[in-house]
């Protein structure tokens, strides 16, 4: 166990910002924390890194408790963080950069090349901070956490204002540091981003846990079914179909499949009928349906719910 | 090292290289031009005439001060009444010259501050008068004297020291300014706050940072000043002491502004307010002493004040006792305000 947190709650003045979670974080995986903007992600991630105080409750990070001193000393050791919206020395470049973080961990052994590999920046090793591109600045932000080589990364919202290319990159680095063997802590407020990466997810909003689990447990708990939705000249092919969860939209038909064989049965059908398929599409529910399902919300691109 | 990257990303920084040596540099030869074009250029000798009797100058003594005079190398004053932050030469006639003079033995002293001696010139001019008086040329003998008194100094001989002060104080209160604003707002704090690293060596590492360019800026404006103004100056060791205590003094100010001011413009424009006064009212362009008493009670409040003086007492006086004084009052007033700042400002959110 990397990571064990219980009835953590973290109080600034009359608001709540942490309610009493509880979690734990395997070795080896990549544990997301996925909410909108306020749900507390930043807070929790911060008391684990021991930069702020929790309220009540038990933080432990490595065997640590983030209260004690000496734990604290140990842990920040051991551990790499990339803080929200962080942004380095302009006009250093990127191997001076790094050489500074790994500095301040006493590390003049540090590989720097072999970051500024790990990262894919090895043609803009020399360039300075402030000419890069938002996301070779988020690549180089994320090597700079992994100076101290940690054997627990925190990414706060890693990916936030990137756009959806870079944003990809970003999540192949994150790829290569789970394959590393390091421990990944990442916030998000991109459902795709915790369901490419993460192999547990917990669901955050108002700073309670609304759901935890596998991405693809959490799916199929509470993401509901996969719809086929065909578009054409409907016919009376609907009485055939399966009672259960059939909708009728204008030219469409959307079918809420109970179980994945059902598709060839409810095809061959839609064959035999001859009906005049315009189009037809095979609509997974993702996380987002799941965060739909459990708070009755969505979150836009900026992390906004509504 | 904390110090080294930050001098990196200083000198890449043309905005930095402009405030902290070109501005400086600018209004030394502004200000050292224009007073000292008003000042004339001629050197300015004073003579003290003490070989009077009776109220009646020796003829000996009213001779040799025109023959000075005629040799138009020099420009004479009398010292009654004179501006004493202006004197840098002065002739003293003993009293009872004529007659040391007629027994084969008269001395004359010439009191100098270091810079520019006119000895040469008044040896000259004694060889011509003690061959008119007695034939031999060594009845007059000259001795020369160290002049050390306060204001001694010429315009930019009095500038550049403060032009250093200023130069020190703002590079400090922005700087600290900058550091503490700019790496709140992009993080940089929060993340040194999960390393190992202590406070206390970022703050000083900063320190270390603020000396270096403080040494820089000083070396700059010394060659400079010579270069341009022909000031030729060796600084007493202590004046290193002087230039440490300096770049001590005043970053806690910054920090503390910095504190209490929320984003980098409006910190910047109180580090303003805050420079500002120090810079007219410490006896950067101008001494203390031809300022109301008031304003000379308030300057006594001024970091910047201490800074100055201790320069001047380093640079041209070597006035060990002055400038390990005034350096103990900037490294109280320094650590005093950089602890109190590090109390106060936490890298940690709570
Ligand atoms: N230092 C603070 N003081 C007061 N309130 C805060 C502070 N930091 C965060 N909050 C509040 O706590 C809540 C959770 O914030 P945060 O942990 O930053 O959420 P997230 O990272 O998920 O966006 C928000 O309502 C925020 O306004
Ligand atoms: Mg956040």
């Amino acid at each position: 166990m990397v990571i064990r947190v219980e009835h953590l709650v973290k109080k600034y003045k009359d608001l709540t910002a942490v309610n009493d979670i509880s979690f734990k974080v395997k070795k080896g995986e990549v544990f997301a924390f996925l909410g909108p903007n306020g749900a507390g992600k930043t807070t929790t991630v911060e008391i684990l890194e021991c930069l702020r105080n929790p309220t009540s409750g038990l933080a432990e990070v490595l065997g640590y408790d983030v209260s004690d001193k000496k734990g604290q000393d140990e842990i920040k050791a051991r551990i790499g963080v990339l803080p929200q919206d962080f942004s380095t020395f302009d006009l250093l470049d990127c191997r001076e950069n790094l050489k500074y973080y790994a500095k301040m961990y006493g590390n003049d052994n540090c590989d720097i090349d072999g970051l500024i590999s790990l990262v894919a920046l090895d043609e803009k090793a020399k360039s300075r901070y402030k000419t890069l591109s938002g996301g070779l600045k988020r690549r180089l932000a994320i090597a700079i956490t992994l100076v101290n080589d940690p054997e627990v990364v925190f990414l706060d919202e890693p990916t936030s204002a990137l756009d959806p290319k870079a944003r990809r990159e970003i999540w192949t680095v994150i790829e290569g540091l789970r394959r590393k063997g390091k421990t990944i802590f990442l916030t998000t407020h991109y459902m795709e981003e915790a369901q490419a990466l993460a192999n547990n997810v917990c669901i955050l909003d108002r700073g309670e846990i609304v759901a935890e689990g596998t991405p693809s447990g959490l799916i199929s708990r509470y993401g509901g079914n996969t719809n086929l939705v065909l578009q054409g000249d409907p016919k009376d092919i609907i009485k055939d179909l399966p009672t259960a969860g059939v909708e009728r939209l204008e030219d469409k038909i959307k079918i809420s499949l109970k179980e994945e064989d059902s598709v060839r049965k409810i095809l061959g059908k839609i064959s035999r009928s001859g009906m005049e398929l315009e189009r037809l599409e095979i609509t997974r529910p993702s996380l987002e349906d799941v965060f739909l399902k459990l708070t009755g919300k969505r979150i836009s691109d900026e992390g906004a719910v509504h | 090292m904390v110090a080294t990257g930050h001098i990196r990303g200083w000198y890449r920084n043309r905005n930095n290289i402009f405030w902290t040596l070109a501005f400086p540099i600018i209004m030394m030869v502004l200000f050292g031009g224009i007073f000292g074009f008003f000042q004339g250029s001629r050197t300015e000798v004073f003579i003290q005439n003490e070989d009077v009797t009776g109220g009646i100058p020796s003829d000996l003594s009213v001779r040799l001060v025109s023959l000075i005079e005629s040799s138009d190398l020099v420009t004479l004053r009398t010292l009654e009444g004179a501006d004493q932050t202006a004197i840098s030469h002065i002739i003293l006639i003993p009293s009872g010259f004529e007659e040391d003079v007629k027994r084969g033995r008269g001395i004359l002293t010439l009191k100098e501050t270091g810079s520019g001696s006119i000895g040469e010139t008044l040896i000259f001019i004694l060889d011509t008068l003690n061959i008119e008086v007695s034939g031999t040329p060594r009845s007059i003998t000259l001795r020369e004297e160290a002049l050390d008194s306060r204001g001694s100094l010429n315009f930019v001989e009095f500038l550049m020291p403060g032009i250093i002060g200023i130069t020190i104080m703002t590079g400090g209160v922005f700087g600290a300014i900058h550091t503490n604003t700019k790496y709140r707002a992009n993080h940089v704090l929060r993340k040194l706050a999960t390393t190992p690293l202590r406070k206390s060596e970022w703050i000083g590492g900063m320190m270390i940072y603020q000396l270096v360019l403080s040494l820089i800026a000083t070396v700059i404006i010394i060659s400079v000043a010579f270069i341009i103004f022909g000031l030729t100056l060796v600084p007493h060791v202590v004046a290193i002491l002087v230039l440490i205590s300096g770049a001590l003094a005043f970053p806690g100010i910054g920090m503390l502004l910095a504190k209490f001011v929320p984003d980098e413009e409006s910190a910047e424009a109180t580090g303003n307010v805050v420079t500002f006064p120090m810079m007219f009212l410490s006896g950067t362009f101008f001494p203390l002493d031809v300022m109301p008493q008031s304003l000379q009670v308030v300057a006594k409040f001024f970091p910047l004040t201490y800074l100055n003086e201790g320069l001047r007492a380093a640079f041209f006086f070597g006035d060990i006792e002055t400038a390990l004084f005034d350096a103990a009052v900037l490294v109280i007033f320094g650590v005093t305000l950089l602890v109190i700042g590090s109390l106060v400002t936490s890298w940690r959110e709570e």
